[in-house]
């Protein structure tokens, strides 16, 4: 099978995976490490994931700043990204192109916000602001929603496309977030994923998600992150894989219901086994060219 | 569109179970007592209702669950300092 | 006023030997961290449950996980005599070269109070001690010797050039009691200054606590049984003693798995004389739920 020696596969770190990670650790290319997580730290478990990022590449994923906003991003919140990327040397970090609080509301979580040119603009601000104060732009992850956001003019590819392109960042592009957006609002998952910008997408994100029941009877796919991938997300995998050349780093996410490392390391096997066939798939198209 | 205003609007839709059943009775009413734009006040009107109960019910254990995005991205301390930067 | 320690009267003298002597051994056990290489940061590669339990608690302890990890594997077998034997259907070799001393020692019918001193164990045990001082993590026998000499020898030579400097005695008691100081205070000393792990052998011990610990527990639902060697290496953390307390924060199938071997811990535990040192505090890696919505 052929394979691009340049793609990568990846893990979360959780607490609980620890003694998973650490013995298999040459299984595993990289570690995402929630920096929220980290920002209130003590100092000995900062120094234990810096030594641990010496001997595997980590990357930081923050869910917490609410770049995808007409509202300014609290510079508090970046500093304590650019304070704890001073100290961890990841190579790369992350954030959401989400908005999280709004007029003095926290939302807990990560919502889609109006995908409209103005929003556009303001999370194009938001990561130039924060790119300054960290030294290194972030990816920016797409996000799942339950709702279809309102006020939006713009498609998600639409959107996501005029904010990378303007803040000339790369694209995280979560698969199973792909997915359930386009099962929950009639899409198909491929023409979505073609519409995407493809050529900014330098990491990938895969995981699991649950059905739910709406309120009208209707279901809506949960990204749930306690489940492994459906087959469905390994199938965009392999078409993401055989459709852009630059090499990809895949990270398994996983938030809970941890299973045996043995599971988890059966999921990375897939995941590489994934990536194989798309690359495969596109040095055949290629000849047949 | 979009506006600092529109998000806290629906950032109150998405926590406030009181404004949100009052909306899903009467979304005009709830409307038009907002400070929105007629643009934004229509845009709410036809929301995805189905979206915003399962949204906000996700949200809600969201915050319930033992972090929450506030307590880890600052702590005590830096919230007192994000307070002072909203007052600005 | 100026003070000269060898001017001091010999009653002076007895109380300013010990206090003496203790602060040297005190400056060379903090001084080696500075001297030592200890290329902050790094994480020597220690995914080897046996090699960090040697590394917390020497060569007892680390034949005391590989018969854990053999019993959690089925490999090994605590009879209901409370010996230990092989396992029915188990035997052949082991890949691993503890394990298969163990697993021969054990085939022979031996006990497991002497399987850390029989030949082939203890001969693979000092293998892994050498590896260990080669990564700079132990201390190896010259540099252990160096620091002893170096704390034994500054306080003695001022106790010997105390007794040249005050003539010849003309009552021996002083100088009898100050002789019975030096031997005291050399041994305490040599103790003080004498540290087995070197400054980056702690350091991984501590990172590897401070990764492996839950700082905030989680109720999860059970899964399938565990595989693989996640328990020996917990147990080697943070100790056989201690094992139990990290249950809280680990997925159930964990959780289960370490008590259901509650009895080997037991077992373990009564029949070795050295105890499981470092109950490790509960790490404080991380804890928060990701981006996954609910």
């Amino acid at each position: 099978m052929a394979t691009d020696a340049a793609d990568r596969v990846g893990i979360g770190w959780r607490p609980e995976l620890a003694a998973g990670i650490l013995l298999h650790l040459s299984h595993i290319d990289v570690l995402e490490i929630l920096a929220d997580s980290f920002f209130a730290a003590p100092r000995r478990a900062i120094a234990a994931m810096r030594a641990l990022g010496r001997e595997i590449p980590i990357t930081l994923h923050g869910v917490g700043m609410g770049l995808a906003s007409t509202i300014e991003v609290e510079l508090p919140r970046v500093e304590h990204m650019a304070r704890l990327a001073d100290v961890l040397q990841p190579e790369s970090w992350s954030e959401h192109l989400a908005f999280v609080r709004a007029g003095g509301t926290e939302i807990g979580h990560l919502a889609a916000p109006p995908r409209s040119v103005s929003n556009a603009e303001g999370a194009v601000a938001n990561i130039e602001r924060a790119a300054r104060v960290v030294g290194t732009a972030p990816e920016l992850e797409n996000v799942a929603t339950l709702i279809e956001p309102p006020g939006s003019t713009l498609d998600e590819p639409a959107w996501i496309g005029s904010i990378v392109c303007a803040a000339g960042t790369s694209l995280l592009l979560d698969l199973h977030n792909l997915y359930a957006n386009a099962r929950n609002f009639v899409r198909d998952p491929l023409v979505l994923l073609a519409a995407m910008p493809l050529d900014h997408v330098r990491c990938v994100h895969l995981s699991g998600g649950r059905w739910i029941d709406a309120p009208s009877g209707a279901k809506r796919l949960l990204d749930y992150h306690l489940h492994n991938p459906p087959c469905e997300v390994y199938v965009l995998l392999e078409h993401l894989a055989a459709k852009i050349s630059r090499p990809l780093t895949v990270i398994l996410e996983r938030d809970g219901c941890y299973p045996p490392f043995s599971v988890i390391a059966a999921e990375l096997d897939a995941i590489r086994a994934a990536l194989a066939k798309g690359r495969n798939r596109r040095v055949l198209l290629g000849a047949a060219a | 569109m979009s506006s600092p205003a529109f998000e806290a609007f629906l950032a109150r839709l998405y926590t406030d179970e009181d404004l949100r059943l009052r909306y899903l009775a009467s979304p005009g009413a709830v409307c038009r007592e907002s400070k929105l734009s007629n643009e934004e006040r229509i845009a709410l009107e036809t929301i995805d209702r189905d979206g915003l109960i399962l949204a906000a019910r996700s949200y809600a254990r969201k915050r319930r669950s033992t972090c929450s995005l506030d307590e880890l991205s600052l702590g005590k301390r830096h919230r007192r300092a994000a307070g002072r930067h909203e007052e600005r | 006023m100026e003070f000269f320690p060898l001017d001091l009267t010999g009653p002076q003298f007895l109380v300013f030997y010990p206090l003496f002597a203790l602060c040297v051994a005190a400056i060379v056990r903090s001084l080696r961290p500075r001297l030592e290489a200890t290329q902050e940061g790094v994480f020597p590669c220690l995914n080897d449950p046996y090699r960090i339990a040697l590394l917390r608690d020497g060569r007892r302890e680390a034949v005391r996980i590989a018969v854990l990890a053999l019993v959690e594997r089925g490999v090994l077998a605590i009879k209901p005599d409370k010996t230990i034997g092989v396992a029915d259907g188990a035997g052949g070799s082991l890949e691993n070269p503890l394990e298969n001393a163990l697993l021969r020692f054990f085939s022979a019918g031996g006990g497991p109070e002497s399987a850390a001193d029989e030949t082939a164990v203890k001969a693979v045990t000092t293998a892994m001690q050498a590896n260990l001082e080669a990564q700079g993590l132990l201390s190896s026998v010259g540099g252990r010797a160096s620091r002893i000499v170096a704390a034994v020898t500054i306080p003695l030579a001022i106790a010997l050039l105390r007794i040249h400097h005050s003539g010849p005695p003309g009552n021996l008691a002083p100088h009898g009691y100050l002789v019975a100081e030096m031997f005291g205070c050399g041994l305490l000393a040599a103790f003080i200054a004498h540290r087995r792990v070197t400054a980056l052998g702690r350091a991984t011990l501590q990172h590897l606590e401070a990764l492996l610990g839950q700082a905030i527990s989680r109720a999860r639902e059970p899964s399938s049984p565990a595989t693989g060697n996640e328990v020996p290496l917990l147990a080697a953390t943070f100790g056989v003693a201690a094992s139990s307390g990290i249950l809280a924060g680990q997925p159930e199938w964990l959780h289960s798995k370490i008590e259901s071997i509650g009895e080997v811990l037991d077992f373990l535990r009564d029949n070795s004389k050295h105890h499981g040192a470092g109950c490790g505090a509960a790490g404080d890696c991380g804890g928060c739920g990701g981006c996954g919505g609910d």
